[in-house]
């Protein structure tokens, strides 16, 4: 034996190895068996599920799996909700359905009910537990639109519990397909590429991109554009640029903005704010018109058009990003004589999107509430007025939606109920130089169809922290946002006074005060009219 | 020869087996077509009571269809506005879908044209009016109610009234519901708040199909946080200072505040032990509560919402009342959902019954007394006026859930209604009133209380709601795989809950436990010790969720795991 042994030392070395490599190989194959994962994709669903599991029946609405060993069974049926219960609660729907699977089975005990998370979707469902003499199952069921899902897991009390964590994570994977929605089919709108056009006086200007961000109807959006674009308007809510170094062969403007619109409101022909209405295409020569998906993290689209309209080549570009089902953020490109490339399309990016309650920051500084006004004061957008604003730290600012480059509104001693401030103080930096005009835009803005008002009258000027101002007063009913137990909004009544100030740049700084159901006292004017011309 | 026979044997014997097992093993839980229908339960229900106890009379709802039909109409503009209950997860594509479907329930009428005017459209007339109402209100909530987020979970109470032949008005409250508001500290950020949410539409008739042609919301924080303050003490009457009606700037509140003390005093000492509190619970924990008298002795009135919220979701219902006596449940007389009235019948009498009586004519803003229990605990009065007789009769005194079937009282101290559950978390409320309630007095006067036939809550309940069982207790686990395991790493001996199931399969052990007080610990905290045990004999963690523990040695793999109530471990390897 041993000289055997040492005779065929080599070949039984080689023969072991061999034989080791084949025991590795099976081991490594059982498992990668074990562990392959099934795809099953219908036009409703998906469904994942191990080896262990077989399909035993799969139909459109409903897909079997058996437990090849223990064939305990997992089964998924869906139901399109009959149309005059689409409406129902889903505690209404569920209360029917245990009803019904309780008359079906009635060897079948119910033990447990509870409201649950179904699926990694977290979809709010209900989980039952029912048990026989032998079995027990598990049916978790839920509504996703307009389909009605259960899901029940059954097995031998042997079973039940040794492959519920693997039920479990079968189910969790279970996904409904979402209903196609595509432009064609849903809003009649077909898409085809993006003809780009050349321009290369452009192209070779473009280097690098600045970061700019806007907030409005709820959201604030930080972006990037190309830095040749220069601002030419402070506003809070809108962006408006211009492409600098091309003035002698035409001009591009950028445009950004936030709406609160839907994306497919806004490419649905059959909408009244669709963006096909921004451009009246039928009256122009030369037309051409492409809209695309765009590429870009979230869902968006590309518009282009291109026409010649009395001589001048005209194209616009807009870039409709989704910030939610409900908002949309859209960079409007819009180009005369001048082509938009490709490259300065992809150079608009958003870097950060969010949806906030307001876009105010409280800034406090040596016991006063800062805040800062800003404007253009010529039409070169080389020089800017800026006021520093410093009211008393017990006023809290109001809008969320005004421009607070140009105009910041303020309240005090709100009262939550009402809806309604003891104070209101406005500041608006203006471009006006004329008084008389903006007097008769003041009374303009007054509802005289709530009730008593005043038009503007003026007052003796006066000067305060060393200011000097023109004062007009006027008084005018409001409405309360807040509505009383009927649901009318409260009516109220407003002393105003109107104070201007004159800038440097012969512009008025306009500063209304408003006493509601009150008067504006000296004392406020003094603590309202502390303010750094910068 | 014999080898044929063999076969044939075996066959048989195969065939033996197979049925037997097949005998033993019970059919698969059926699921099917059927099991989707949805049914009409109200019906089913009312089946079973003894029809002599129904009534008939003026009907609140003189047009029954009208009111399905506004009803309907009320769950479908809520569904697209709002969108479905919890509806965190809706696609843009449903978003936008719902939203087309919305806008086409607005009002909105051929509008005359006219050439002299701007638009080509008769500016002065009723119908563009009407559209600029319409344009402005149906859009603009959309929009604001889908900025709040808004998440609910049930419709609450739908309240139809007519305002005329061409509107018709719909109040729907969606009680709890979540949504964003700005955080006054942080104004740049929501928080999200939880209230109850009342939507108010008025529908108006074009071309024969109800259209919505104005909306408004609101929410019921300035009642949860009067409600919060309320102490009610047994045995005492707590005058609550009364909620501070918004309605006082539109009505005349002098009646409700010329009633006195000595009147409300003298209200209680009449009604305190005729009074009742009804509290439905679930695993010790309330699940619905509302106030009842008693219309003769042992039977008792409450409202037919509150009885069906608790075979919905309570196991059973305890009375008692201000001074501590306790009614056993005999079970349910009668239901009545249109006048929102229950009959039940006690086991135990107490000769307390109330007086109902005719009264005089009502009127719009007279003074009116609640006497009610809003915690379960003792009795507070609230005043108020009557604003409207419009079928029931609307009051200003809040509503809250608990108060209904609560007794309403003229400033005499005479009956005239009992508090209903058609407006709920709302600044005012709705009572069935007097005339109503004098039929079930009159007719009970009547009865002999022995032969009033009632039917079990649990009877009702296991037959058109949840009917829950004990489970089986089935334990099989060979004692040398325990002795192998050292009782599954002494799960026996540190997990302290009820052992429910075990088994023994495939070289797995699973063991199934049942945590008994899951409103009051969570399941996995039972399993602290085990796994801290396991940890400290060489195991290690492979993966943890809330749910879920995987721990590992060389030998075996032990799942840790919550479902439903039970804690279960299964051990691979064995």
């Amino acid at each position: 034996m041993r000289k055997f042994l040492e005779k065929n030392k080599k070949r039984i070395i080689v023969l072991l190895a061999i034989l080791i490599l084949i025991v590795v190989a099976v081991l490594i194959y059982n498992y990668a068996k074990k562990n392959k994962i099934n795809v099953v994709t219908t036009v409703n669903y998906s469904v994942k599920y191990d080896d262990t599991w077989e399909v035993d029946k799969q139909e459109d609405m409903e897909i079997n799996l058996i437990h090849k060993k223990s064939k305990s069974s997992l089964n998924f049926k869906l139901s399109e909700l009959q149309e005059e219960k689409q409406y129902s609660t889903i505690e209404e729907i569920f209360d029917s359905l245990i009803y019904n699977i309780q008359e079906q089975n009635p060897d079948y005990k119910l033990i447990y009910k509870e409201p649950a998370k179904i699926t990694k979707q977290n979809i709010d469902g209900y989980k039952m537990l029912f048990e026989t003499n032998d079995r027990q199952a598990m049916i978790s069921t839920y509504r996703y639109e307009d389909k009605l899902v259960i899901i029940t897991y059954e097995a031998t009390y042997e079973y039940f519990d040794i492959l519920i964590d693997n039920a479990n994570s079968i189910i969790n994977n279970f996904n409904l397909n979402e209903e196609n929605f595509n432009l064609e089919t849903g809003i009649n709108i077909e898409t085809q590429e993006i003809k780009y056009s050349e321009q290369h006086e452009v192209s070779d200007l473009l280097k690098d991109t600045k970061q700019e961000e806007i907030a409005e109807n709820n959201y604030l959006v930080k972006y990037s554009i190309p830095s040749n674009f220069k601002l030419t308007e402070y506003n809070t809510q809108l962006g408006h640029y211009e492409f600098q170094g091309v003035e002698d062969l035409g001009t591009i403007s950028l445009n950004t903005s936030i709406l609160p619109r839907s994306i497919f409101e806004c490419l649905d022909k059959d909408e009244s704010k669709n963006i096909f209405l921004n451009y009246n295409l039928d009256s122009y020569e030369n037309v051409e018109e492409q809209l695309n998906k765009y590429e870009d993290e979230n869902l968006a689209y590309i518009y282009r058009n291109k026409y010649t309209s009395n001589g001048i080549d005209t194209e616009n570009i807009e870039l409709i990003f989704e910030l939610d089902k409900n908002h949309i953020f859209v960079a409007a490109i819009s180009a005369m004589d001048l082509g938009i490339p490709k490259e300065l399309v992809n150079m608009i990016k958003i870097n950060e999107s969010k949806n906030i309650a307001s876009n105010i920051d409280i800034v406090k500084e040596n016991g006063y509430l800062i805040g800062k006004l800003k404007k253009y004061s010529d039409y070169t957008y080389e020089n800017t007025q800026e006021i520093t604003l410093k009211l008393p730290e017990n006023y809290e600012e109001v809008d969320k939606l005004n421009n607070l480059y140009a105009e910041r509104n303020y309240t005090v001693e709100y009262n939550d109920e009402l809806g309604i401030g003891k104070y209101d103080v406005a500041y608006r930096l203006t471009t006006i130089s004329d008084i008389n005009s903006e007097i008769e835009q003041l009374n303009e803005e007054i509802n005289t169809g709530l009730g008593k008002f005043e038009n503007c009258k003026q007052l003796q000027d006066i000067t305060v922290n060393d200011k000097n101002f023109k004062v007009y007063e006027r008084g005018r009913t409001q409405l309360s946002n807040s509505t009383d137990s009927s649901g009318n909004r409260y009516k109220y009544y407003t002393n105003e006074k109107i104070l201007f100030y004159e800038l440097p740049n012969n512009n008025y700084l306009i500063i209304i005060i408003g006493g509601n159901e009150n008067q504006v006292t000296e004392e406020q004017i003094e603590l309202l009219t502390n303010f750094d011309v910068n | 020869m014999k080898r044929k026979v063999i076969k044939i044997a075996s066959l048989l014997l195969s065939i033996i087996i197979v049925s037997t097992h097949s005998l033993a093993m019970s059919d698969k839980i059926l699921i099917n077509n059927d099991t989707f229908k949805l049914i009409n339960k109200e019906e089913k229900i009312m089946s079973n009571f003894d029809s002599k106890y129904e009534i008939s009379g003026d009907s609140y709802n003189e047009n029954t269809d009208l009111n399905t039909e506004i009803t309907e109409l009320t769950k479908k503009t809520t569904y697209l506005l709002l969108g479905q209950q919890n509806s965190e997860n809706e696609s843009s594509e449903s978003f936008y879908k719902r939203r087309k479907d919305y806008f086409k329930l607005r009002y909105a009428p051929q509008i005359p044209e006219d050439s002299n005017s701007i638009l080509g459209l008769d500016m002065n007339s009723q119908e563009y009016k009407d559209d600029v109402v319409s344009g402005i209100a149906v859009p603009g909530m959309f929009t604001k109610l889908n900025e709040l987020e808004i998440n609910y979970t049930s419709y609450g109470d739908i309240r139809v009234s007519a305002i005329d032949e061409n509107n018709v008005m719909s109040v729907i409250t969606l009680p709890d519901v979540t949504m964003k508001e700005q955080d006054r500290e942080n104004p740049k950020e929501y928080t999200r708040i939880q209230t109850d949410l009342t939507i108010y539409y008025q529908f108006k008739k074009l071309d024969n199909s109800y259209k919505l042609y104005y909306i408004y919301a609101e929410t019921n924080n300035d009642i949860e946080s009067y409600i919060n303050d309320i102490d009610e003490k047994r045995g005492e009457l707590s005058k609550d200072s009364d909620y501070n009606s918004k309605l006082r700037e539109i009505y005349d509140f002098s009646k409700a505040d010329a009633i006195t003390d000595d009147a409300l005093n003298k209200i209680y000492n009449e009604n305190k032990d005729k009074v009742v509190f009804l509290n439905s619970t679930y695993n010790m924990g309330t699940v619905a509560a509302a106030n009842g008298f008693f219309i003769q002795d042992g039977i008792i009135v409450t409202t037919y919402n509150y009885i069906e919220e608790s075979l919905l979701k309570a196991q059973n219902i305890m009375i008692s009342d201000s001074s501590n006596n306790v009614y056993e449940l005999d079970g349910i007389v009668t239901m009545n959902q249109e006048y929102d009235i229950a009959i039940l019948k006690v086991k135990n009498k107490s000769g307390n019954v109330v007086t109902i009586e005719n009264v005089g004519e009502l009127k719009k803003e007279d003074g009116i007394i609640s006497l009610n229990s809003k915690t379960g605990v003792g009795l507070s009065t609230n005043k108020g006026i009557i604003i409207s007789l419009d079928n029931m009769i609307e009051t200003s005194i809040l509503s809250v859930p608990e108060m209904q079937g609560s007794l309403l009282y003229n400033s005499d101290g005479k009956i005239i209604g009992m508090i209903n559950s058609k407006a709920v978390n709302m600044s005012l409320s709705f009572a069935t009133d007097n005339k109503i309630l004098k039929k079930y007095y009159d007719m009970f006067a009547n009865e002999n209380f022995d032969e009033i036939k009632a039917i079990p809550f649990e009877q009702l309940k296991e037959s058109y709601y949840v009917k829950y069982n004990d489970e089986a207790i089935v334990n099989n686990i060979p004692e040398s795989k325990l002795k192998k395991t050292s009782n599954v790493e002494k799960a026996t001996e540190l997990i302290k809950l009820d052992l429910i199931k075990s088994s023994y399969k495939d070289n797995i052990i699973s063991l199934r436990y049942k945590n008994n007080v899951p409103n009051y610990m969570d399941t996995m905290r039972f399993a602290e010790e085990y796994i801290e045990n396991l940890k400290n004999n060489g195991y290690t963690e492979k993966e943890r969720s809330d749910s879920k523990i995987v721990l590992k040695n060389k030998k075996y793999e032990i799942i840790v795991m919550k479902e439903f109530n039970y804690l279960i471990i299964v051990m691979v390897g064995v």
